[in-house]
């Protein structure tokens, strides 16, 4: 009878690639956000509540952009749609739903980001982001995870993977599941051909949401070993950041000039992401679309779209609120959403390089 | 057969500080003590061993591969640092199993772990955080990240470092077992007696340069002029210096009564050691303390520097 070896096994096997390995860096961070902050934990849960307010909406607007649903009979959602939009527009819309629907449902994805989601990113990113390298260079983690078959920008993409998930957490799943309820209550199969777009849309959004501001808390991150810095660092840059924005905006507006210095867009983190994200879902496009469509009826969406104007800065709007038509020649003040994807994208370059020198560096330390 | 490591006039600088110094060395595999002072550049050249530094100069080597970034070397590596590298949150369970996922073990790194843990008696307390473990159960945990992915040279910087005795006792004999095995190891530390348990092999460092390579024959004929020193406390320092005279070949005896203590100069401490406990009993003296500053080798360099 042959006797098995009890004792330690050689390894035999054939290894994984190198996204796997990433994704080990991934879990064990999240592993470690949600044991060392019961903040956290009750956060994510606050950052569904936005979902109160735009579920209703899909519901409503799906309900009612339904040629077969009688109006009179969904009396509660009939209702809420007329919160929403007058009823010329839920007119309109019964008439061509596969038309109206998808830059309906744009617009509104981009406001669930712009108004909500993307406040909440920030937070999020400054709970769980700040520790992420700077607790590597504390406790020299360095050295093991550089002694292992990883390189310098697996072990970058491990930790960006781990705020990616908070964010998605909290933009993508969401969205995707907005998303759902309003292909399920749509008219017919064909909606959701109409809408398929939207979905592309919702997940680079979500990616331009997380990776610039991953990035840029990653870096601050690696400049210290205390993450209390780091923190109070990111929420500097945040905050002093949206106040120049604002004061800049408010002046401009003040001066009688409403159109604030297209570079004021760059002081804030946020501002800048909110017009990449516009130019995703196609914001002055499909505001472009529902004004030509609905002419006069348009009156009823002035409201939302004021609110719309609010978030994008754009004070001129706010001053002459009956100038809806006048909407999208202003929101297109500013750095364009090409641009500011663009600047994004650019700094999301330089935050990895200069991480990726910086962890090389660490090792020596 | 492949070597373990060679070196050709192997330096690293930072800026105008010397790490390493113009190292060449050829080693085979087994295990193998880096000996050296603190300071004298083990950590440094452990790093250049490891890839995780370029050499400023020269040439080197490890199992045949140059091991600056080389990911083919690091499958084949495996690194106990000093630091206690932790996320304290973790369990040693989690940590082993993500670093053995990052080894690329896969599907299979969990039940990986939980064997690495267990070789090195960690079962126990492996699903306990981090943050909870005393001093040998970190070591521990630190030796099964490293042997985790089978690694064929695993590099233990000072890994008796604040370990208890029962703890230092297994180390010691985890790293001879693993020796036995067929596993290349370099263990580096300041302590001579302790490497001397795991192997007769050594390489001592110094200033940043080589002093000496060899087997601890050697390298204790070259010691030979160069009593130690041992102290020791106890209740009747008179007594048992008579013993111990009686008994050893020492060198010199000095008694320090008011104090309690017994310097004694020996040219074989490892013979002094081994018989101590009977003498003390026969002479019927409670031995409290036993230290020596010559064990440190920090002692034994200057001697063989000062030979030089």
């Amino acid at each position: 009878m042959p006797i098995a070896e009890l004792g330690y096994r050689h390894w035999e096997g054939r290894r994984t690639g190198p996204l796997r390995r990433c994704l080990a860096i991934a879990r064990s961070e999240v592993t470690i956000a949600f044991q060392s902050s019961r903040l956290l934990r009750r956060f994510l849960l606050v950052a569904w509540m936005p979902i109160l307010y735009f579920c209703p909406f899909f519901l409503a607007i799906g309900y009612v952009a339904d040629p077969n649903n009688e109006l009179e009979s969904g009396a509660m959602l009939t209702e809420l749609a007329r919160e929403f939009v007058s009823t010329e527009v839920i007119g309109k819309l019964r008439e061509d739903p596969q038309h109206l629907l998808p830059a309906i449902w744009s617009i509104a994805f981009y406001l669930f980001f712009a108004w909500t989601q993307s406040f909440l990113s920030m937070i999020v990113v400054a709970i769980v982001g700040p520790p992420l390298i700077a607790r590597d260079h504390q406790t020299k983690a360095f050295l093991v995870y550089f002694s292992k078959p990883i390189q310098a920008w697996q072990y970058l993409f491990g930790k960006l993977s781990s705020l990616v998930f908070f964010v998605f957490s909290m933009t993508l799943v969401p969205a995707l599941f907005l998303y759902t309820i309003s292909i399920a209550l749509s008219p017919d199969v064909s909606t959701l051909t109409a809408t398929l777009p939207i979905l592309l849309e919702v997940v680079l959004a979500s990616l331009m949401t997380a990776i610039p501001i991953g990035m840029v808390v990653l870096l601050i991150s690696s400049l210290t070993r205390d993450r209390r810095i780091a923190t109070f660092a990111w929420l500097l840059l945040w905050i002093f950041g949206e106040i120049a924005f604002r004061v800049l905006t408010a002046s401009s507006a003040l001066s009688g000039n409403y159109q604030p210095p297209a570079w004021a867009s760059l002081l804030s983190l946020r501002e800048l992401t909110m017009r990449a994200v516009s130019g995703i879902f196609g914001v002055r496009g499909n505001i472009e679309t529902l004004l030509n469509e609905l002419g006069s009826s348009s009156e009823g969406l002035s409201r939302n779209l004021l609110r719309l104007a609010d978030d994008m800065g754009d004070a001129a709007v706010m001053e002459r609120p009956h100038s809806v038509l006048q909407f999208t020649d202003l929101a297109g003040l500013g750095l364009s959403p090409g641009l500011s994807a663009l600047a994004l994208i650019a700094l999301s370059i330089a935050c990895g390089l200069i991480i990726l020198r910086r962890a090389r560096r660490a090792v020596r330390i | 057969m492949e070597k373990l490591l060679e070196t050709r006039s192997l330096t690293k600088l930072y800026g105008d500080v010397i790490g390493v110094n113009d190292i060449t060395l050829d080693l085979e595999p087994g295990v193998i003590g880096l000996l050296g002072p603190n300071g004298a550049g083990k950590s440094t050249f452990l790093k250049l061993i490891t890839g995780q530094l370029r050499p400023t100069e020269g040439h080197l080597e490890v199992l045949g591969l140059r091991p600056w970034a080389n990911m083919r070397l690091f499958e084949r590596l495996g690194l106990c640092p000093e630091q206690d590298s932790f996320y304290d949150q973790l369990s040693a369970l989690e940590f082993v199993t993500t670093l053995a996922k990052i080894s690329g073990l896969g599907s299979t790194a969990r039940s990986r772990a939980e064997g690495a843990l267990e070789r090195v008696g960690a079962t126990e307390f492996m699903r306990r955080p981090i943050s909870s473990y005393s001093k040998g159960m970190r070591q521990r945990t630190k030796i099964a990240q490293s042997i985790v992915h089978d690694p064929d040279l695993l590099v233990l910087d000072e890994p008796l470092a604040g370990t208890d005795p029962v703890c230092r006792r297994e180390i010691m004999d985890l790293v001879s077992d693993l020796g036995a095995e067929g596993k290349s190891i370099l263990v580096a530390s300041h302590v001579l007696h302790e490497v001397q348990a795991m192997t007769d092999e050594f390489v001592l460092i110094y200033g940043g340069r080589m002093l000496a390579s060899g087997d601890v024959g050697e390298i204790r004929s070259l010691m030979n002029q160069f009593p130690h020193r041992i102290t020791i406390r106890c209740d009747d320092a008179r007594k048992l210096a008579h013993a111990l005279v009686l008994e050893f070949a020492i060198q010199g005896v000095e008694i320090d009564a008011e104090r309690g203590e017994l310097n004694v100069l020996t040219h074989d401490p490892g013979r002094f050691y081994a018989g101590l406990p009977r003498v003390a009993l026969q002479a019927g003296v409670a031995v409290r303390e036993l230290t020596s500053e010559d064990d440190k080798l920090a002692a034994v360099f200057n001697y063989l520097v000062s030979v030089q």
